[in-house]
């Protein structure tokens, strides 16, 4: 018996595979998968436009502050040579809260700017805005760190280009014409300028934990080999704008981005919620789904259980049913069908063969009853058992014939068997009939080739005696039986000639709506005539003989008809494959 | 009494035959279907005996041809053994279905009580007076004597006990008692009446002269 369709893989335990895990688990992977992608390209384009919202700022600031130095003289922006550009001067971390704020504030003569630090504890605990200061765009307000700077021009008695670059902006201008830019404004934002020479000229407050790094090192990171007037980067949780000014400078704008990541944590944390809860909502629906899917076929189960060998002309109706179950059951309804025709067949057997058992039975009961019932004549006596005699011939004959049957049911082939000579089988069967047709006043006529067949040397006797006895019993007195064996050229699609061997009669024929039926087994044409008719074999007159025949030649691997005209004879022929050898 | 026969295969009609002739019933046989229907047709049998598979016409077309025009007792003997086949036998229109191989005693035991039933009876015993007829095991006691009777003389008896209380003609008497085979003699009937009156009693058998017998109640 084969294993139809069971997958050793995506299978729990030892027993069978449960279809409906098995989809589920597909579903749920396909289900998971396409969620996952459809995050990540939720969150692909959900960081991308918060990062083009945050580099459009930092542009729009580059472009103001590019907007404000453009009008300044060269020399403020500091003449370039090779050496300065890659000179090192260190950021410079703003000052401490407790640092020298008074001054600063002298100086910028403006409101705190936003960094809580470098504006000390508020007293409400409020913003800016709740202080009542105005909001101002602090980002590029100059911090310069004085002390530094006044110490370096108490000991060169110079200005340096830093001071003079932060005197020659005009910040107020730009404070006016700067646009309130709520991300640059709130965030910790920052600014710095470098010249053409790579000196730092202008450094806005830096945040707090900012990042050291040498600024040689950053502008010339910056613009490594790039020929673009932008360059963007992330530097820790600091996005940094590089935009190329006047006169070879360099304007940096960045800004403090927790903000920003935090909430890309927290959308892709509600992306990661929502998604397990669509998963799961996705993974209970398809189980509902799958349930249901799977339910016609746990009917049609416990349909199928109901149907045992009673009843089976139950069907399913699939009337009722989805195509794809409909499909399915239209072919356990059809399978259903053989089995019932088998099962109606086998019974139509063994009625018929008890039918045909209790005759003669009923016959030997009779007699012996009625003989024993008193005392006989010894001729009486005789007559009664000649009756069971008779009586138990025919069942003798039909358990033989029965025997037969059952025995030619089972695998044959007729090819491994040894050939036989079948012209003598014919010709011996003709002259052990002789008899029998001339007691029946009829004519045995032969036409004869010499031939060879592998087969069972009994049962082709048995073939041929029961044609020629069936042509001698239902012919006419007088009349005569032709039995033809021929070579034939082989039908299309085989190799070797046929044997076709044919008996014809000049009976009483058969009608021609019995002749369908005429190879059933059981089946009589004229009940009259061939119950009262012996068989040499007693297989004739049971309903048995052509039935016997039909086996045999199926087992020999031919095939047998017969052809009939009413009340002028019936042609039987039948065509059996030949060995090669002779 | 005179029972048809009718069944195809002639050894087993040979027996039944046998077996109903010697107990003391007037058989008359067939081997077709549409032979017996003729015959069944044309007398009045006490009873037929019918095969279902027959050449001619099948067992049920015979007794649903027949019960258009009589109300014969039939008892069918098939070796058809089904339920169903029962059902179909009995609601064609046969009155009792005995299944091949059955005993011949069965058979005739049941072909009594049939035969019985339809002449009004219950029970098997007939009490005449002082004389009683018991019809399972055939024997007739005139005041707990039991007297012997030929077959003819009993069936005459049996037959006059039946139809007590109404007049048997002749014909009936010729008709039921002796079958087709039987070339009895005309005056057969008055003899074995008048053996019977010997053996059993002047005033049991009246004759109505140039009509039959009657048994009185």
């Amino acid at each position: 018996m084969t294993n139809l369709g069971a997958k050793g893989w995506l299978r729990w335990g030892q027993g069978p595979s449960s279809l409906r895990l098995r989809i589920l688990a597909w579903y749920s992977l396909i289900v998971m998968l396409s969620l996952l992608l459809i995050s990540a390209l939720v969150m692909w384009e959900a960081s991308r436009s918060l990062w083009m919202d945050v580099d459009n700022d930092l542009l729009a600031g580059a472009k103001l502050i590019d907007g404000a130095i453009r009008r300044l003289p060269p020399e403020v922006l500091g003449t370039f040579s090779p050496d300065a550009g890659l000179r090192g001067e260190p950021i410079h971390r703003p000052p401490r809260p407790g640092g020298p704020r008074g001054d600063r504030g002298q100086r910028s003569g403006r409101p705190r700017p936003f960094n809580p630090r470098n504006e000390g504890p508020l007293p409400g605990g409020g913003v800016d805005g709740a202080m009542g200061t105005p909001r101002s765009n602090a980002w590029f307000q100059p911090s310069l760190d004085t002390q530094e700077v006044g110490d370096n021009t108490s000991t060169d008695n110079l200005a340096s280009p830093r001071e003079t670059f932060e005197e020659s902006v005009d910040w107020s201008l730009l404070e006016r014409i700067a646009p309130i830019r709520l991300s640059l404004q709130d965030a910790q934002a920052y600014s710095l300028v470098w010249g053409s020479d790579g000196s730092l000229l202008h450094q806005s407050r830096l945040p707090e934990e900012f990042p050291m790094v040498e600024v040689g090192e950053w502008t010339k990171t910056s613009f490594a080999g790039r020929s673009d007037r932008v360059v963007r980067q992330m530097r820790g949780h600091f996005r940094e704008l590089f935009f190329k000014g006047p006169n070879e400078s360099v304007i940096c704008v960045g800004m403090n981005t927790t903000r920003e990541l935090d909430r890309l944590w927290r959308y892709s944390m509600f992306l990661l919620l929502s998604g397990l809860s669509v998963f799961g909502i996705a993974l209970l629906g398809g189980n509902w789904c799958l349930r249901r899917t799977l339910e016609p076929m746990r009917k049609m189960q416990a349909a199928s259980e109901a149907i045992g060998t009673a009843q089976l002309d139950q069907r399913f109706d699939v009337r009722a049913m989805d195509r794809e179950v409909a499909d399915v059951a239209s072919a356990i309804n059809t399978m259903l069908d053989r089995l019932q025709q088998g099962f109606e067949q086998q019974k139509q057997f063994t009625a018929d063969a008890s039918h045909e058992l209790r005759t003669p039975l009923a016959i030997l009961l009779s007699s012996t009853e009625l003989a024993l019932s008193r005392e006989r004549s010894a001729e009486s006596y005789k007559k009664e058992l000649e009756k069971c005699n008779r009586a138990a011939h025919r069942m003798h004959g039909l358990v033989e014939s029965l025997l037969t049957l059952s025995r030619l049911e089972a695998p044959f082939d007729s090819g491994s068997m040894p050939p036989l000579r079948f012209d003598t089988i014919c010709r011996d069967q003709l002259e052990y009939l002789a008899e029998l047709a001339q007691h029946r006043n009829v004519t045995l006529r032969s036409e004869i080739d010499s031939c060879t067949v592998h087969g069972d040397a009994v049962m082709l006797e048995r073939l041929v005696s029961n044609l020629l006895v069936n042509a001698i019993h239902y012919n006419q007195p007088g009349g005569w039986v032709q039995l033809t064996l021929r070579m034939c050229e082989p039908t299309p699609g085989q190799i070797n000639p046929l044997v076709r061997l044919t008996v014809q009669d000049s009976g009483i024929g058969i009608p021609k709506d019995e002749l369908p039926n005429l190879f059933k087994r059981f089946y009589r044409v004229d009940k009259a005539r061939s119950r009262s008719s012996e068989g040499l074999n007693g297989s004739c007159g049971s309903g048995l003989g052509l039935a016997i025949c039909d086996a045999i030649v199926k087992c020999h691997g031919g095939r047998i008809d017969a052809e009939s005209v009413e009340s002028a004879g019936s042609t039987f022929t039948v065509e059996l494959p030949t060995s090669t050898a002779k | 009494m005179r029972v048809l026969v009718v069944e195809d295969e002639p050894d087993l009609l040979n027996s039944l035959t046998e077996a109903l002739r010697e107990e003391g019933y007037a058989v008359d046989t067939s081997l077709r279907g549409d032979e017996g229907l003729h015959k069944a047709i044309s007398w009045d049998y006490d009873a037929i005996v019918l095969d279902w598979m027959l050449p001619g016409l099948d067992g049920i077309q015979f007794i649903e041809k027949l019960r258009r025009k009589k109300t014969t007792p039939v008892l069918l003997l098939t070796a058809r053994d089904t339920v169903s086949d029962r059902v179909v036998g009995l609601d064609a229109g046969a009155d009792d279905y005995l299944i091949k191989p059955c005993s011949l005693r069965e058979l005739v035991a049941r072909l009594r009580a049939l035969i019985r039933r339809t002449t009004g009876h219950a029970s098997s015993r007939i009490e005449l007076g002082s004389v009683i007829l018991d019809t399972s095991k055939r024997l007739v006691e005139v005041d707990g004597n039991d007297v012997p009777l030929t077959p003819r003389e009993y069936a005459l008896l049996e037959m006059l006990a039946l139809h007590r209380g109404r007049l048997v003609t002749r014909t009936m008497i010729y008709d039921h008692l002796f079958d087709e085979d039987d070339d009895s003699l005309s005056n057969i009937v008055d003899v074995h009446v008048s053996h019977l009156r010997k053996k059993l009693g002047k005033d049991l058998i009246e004759t109505r002269r140039g009509q039959g017998y009657i048994i009185h109640d």
